[in-house]
């Protein structure tokens, strides 16, 4: 009796498909209907106004970030060779990830790029730890979220405050995030594609562009073999499933921002201004729901004149890392516990260091 | 992606850009369009051979575009929506915003004469002397009616969003109206006037004691911004 020993092609039962020609009159008729329906007054809806106004203006200014995260993403897994990541690898993670924060310094995207481009970084090998380190930091850190923070408070002395106490203590939170969430060398991606993680079809096979078919016929890495436009389809694919696999995330998050921001009362936030831990937690709180761009969030928490500066700063450290589109986008992305390990680390460290920000300066 | 890029095109193109996003960001959509046009272009012509663009979509795939296209659907629905009153109300009671300092921060360093400017002057008078703001100063302002903190009869507030970045950052800034003798009231919430008059100092501030109040359809660019 033989034994076929023949490498397998790892296959999942082929999903239903829908015709191309019946999506098409979808969507011709989801044009159709809104049409009809954007003849409609909406005065007197003005909840529903508001609402679908903040829900695409989230969109709308977010998608074009993820675009530029996916286009750098699939570089990075096609056009950058396995050499780089494999060198980068081997460095002592205590150089990796102070090294992998500090360059959040210089990558002027906010927090919607950075998701694909700290996924990439780990699918290609690098440590888990400087992977995270670099996606907390980078939309703290980069040189037009502070410039926009000096700029927001004034300028002069307040604002180079805000701008050091944003940029130091951000440093330190990705850093320290980076550290706790990857500690141990655990995994923390999720599998995009629901196949077993034991040896299987996973993020970290070299490439995740879309196996509709629950196929994968690739070699690991291949990607950065073939000929120039094997290359470009390759690429073509990877933005292209990241962008779709981010941005029906970052719909989601978006949609529970603008319902929050349309929906709850927030009457009860005025009133714990005074109380330092209440009205700094109010204030994540307030990050946490709101998802502003990071870019612009300092126009807004200087808004938040009954707050001391201290807490404040809590609200420009802890939206970058966590707001409701984020939580769907690391939903997506990682592990489940990712954003419970998350809140732990980051939480407490806010507290402190806005703490000690407050009775510095303040 | 091919939807997308045509949305992204529309607003770019028809300027309606404007009701969604503040000059910081408006450069997004035009490189969100022209490089979301190339790749779909590319995308399109590099798969053309592959078997999945002749045979379809699966479900869940197409679920996931369908979520994508929710906020293209929800745009196109409320092409003429824009922040309110009611978002405006939102904002300021659950903020405990002091419209007055935020103003006096922001409006450092201003050379034209607005909503920020004048709540920023009446309540600072070194920015009252830079902008040459001051009792009798007329001024002319547009806007649509809100919930203020004044309580004076007949007295409303105009005012405006001001965004950086999204509408999901705007601020409303506002500044009380005294109709005086012009009356003309009611003026409810979210209407939109001009309204011009000169300014009298009180308690809050500024107020424009209004010469003249128009009614007015919302302009093009309903928002303002910081700088």
């Amino acid at each position: 009796m033989s034994i076929d020993l023949a490498p397998q092609t790892l296959t999942a039962p082929a999903p239903r498909r829908l015709p191309i020609w019946v999506i098409a009159v979808i969507c011709w008729a989801l044009y159709v209907v809104t049409r009809v329906i954007g003849q409609v007054d909406l005065a007197g809806f003005d909840r529903v106004a508001t609402f679908g106004v903040i829900f695409a203006s989230i969109v709308i200014e977010a998608l074009p970030f993820i675009l530029i995260g996916s286009l750098v993403s699939a570089a990075m897994a096609v056009y950058v060779p396995d050499r780089f990541f494999s060198r980068v690898a081997r460095l002592p993670r205590a150089l990796q990830v102070p090294g992998a924060t500090l360059a959040g310094f210089t990558f002027p995207v906010c927090e919607c790029g950075s998701v694909p481009i700290g996924r990439r970084l780990i699918t290609n090998g690098i440590n888990p730890a400087a992977a995270l380190g670099f996606m907390f930091a980078a939309p703290i850190l980069n040189p037009v979220v502070l410039g926009s923070t000096w700029v927001a408070y004034g300028g002069g002395v307040v604002g180079l405050e805000m701008v050091g106490g944003r940029a130091a203590l951000g440093f330190v939170i990705a850093m320290a995030a980076g550290l706790m969430i990857a500690k141990g060398g655990q995994k923390v991606l999720r599998d995009r594609h629901g196949l077993n993680d034991d040896g299987g079809l996973t993020e970290d096979h070299g490439h995740d562009h879309d196996h509709t078919d629950g196929v994968c016929n690739h070699e690991p890495g291949s990607a950065r073999s073939g000929t120039r436009g094997e290359r470009v389809g390759d690429y073509l694919g990877h933005m292209t499933s990241d962008l779709l696999f981010m941005g029906r995330f970052l719909v989601l998050g978006a949609a529970v921002s603008a319902l929050m921001q349309t929906v709850v009362p927030q009457e009860f936030i005025g009133g714990i201004a005074d109380t330092f831990i209440l009205g700094t937690i109010t204030l994540m709180l307030m990050a946490f729901m709101l998802s502003l761009c990071s870019e612009a969030d300092a126009f807004v928490a200087v808004s938040f004149t009954a707050f001391p500066r201290s807490s404040q700063l809590a609200f420009l450290l802890f939206g970058p890392v966590l707001d409701t589109k984020l939580a769907a986008l690391y939903g997506a992305t990682f592990r489940g516990n990712f954003i419970h390990r998350l809140l732990i680390v980051v939480v407490p460290l806010i507290l402190v260091g806005t703490l000690i920000f407050g009775a510095l300066f303040n | 992606m091919g939807c997308w890029s045509l949305f992204l095109l529309w607003l770019w193109q028809s300027g309606s850009v404007v009701r969604y996003l503040g000059p910081h960001t408006v450069w997004v959509v035009s490189f969100g369009a022209v490089a979301l046009s190339i790749a779909t272009v590319a995308y399109a012509w590099t798969s053309r051979e592959s078997s999945e663009s002749r045979i379809g979509v699966s479900w869940p795939r197409a679920a996931g575009m369908a979520a994508l296209l929710l906020p293209i659907a929800v745009a196109i629905t409320m092409a003429n929506a824009s922040l309110g009153a009611l978002a405006a109300s939102n904002k300021l009671s659950s903020r405990g915003v002091d419209m007055a300092e935020l103003a006096r921060t922001l409006a450092k360093g201003s050379t034209e004469v607005g909503f920020l400017q004048i709540r920023g002057a009446g309540t600072d008078a070194a920015l009252s002397g830079q902008l040459d703001l001051g009792e009798g100063t007329s001024v002319s302002l547009t806007g649509f009616v809100m919930k203020g903190s004044t309580t004076a009869k007949d007295h409303f507030h105009l005012g405006r969003f001001y965004i950086t970045c999204c509408v999901a950052d705007a601020v409303p800034i506002s500044v009380p109206i005294d109709p005086g003798l012009i009356g003309g009231g009611p003026y409810p919430e979210d209407q939109w006037l001009n309204v011009q008059g000169p300014l009298v100092r009180t308690e809050e501030g500024f107020t424009v004691q209004a010469a003249v109040i128009d009614r007015i359809d919302e302009p093009d660019d309903p928002y303002l911004s910081f700088r």
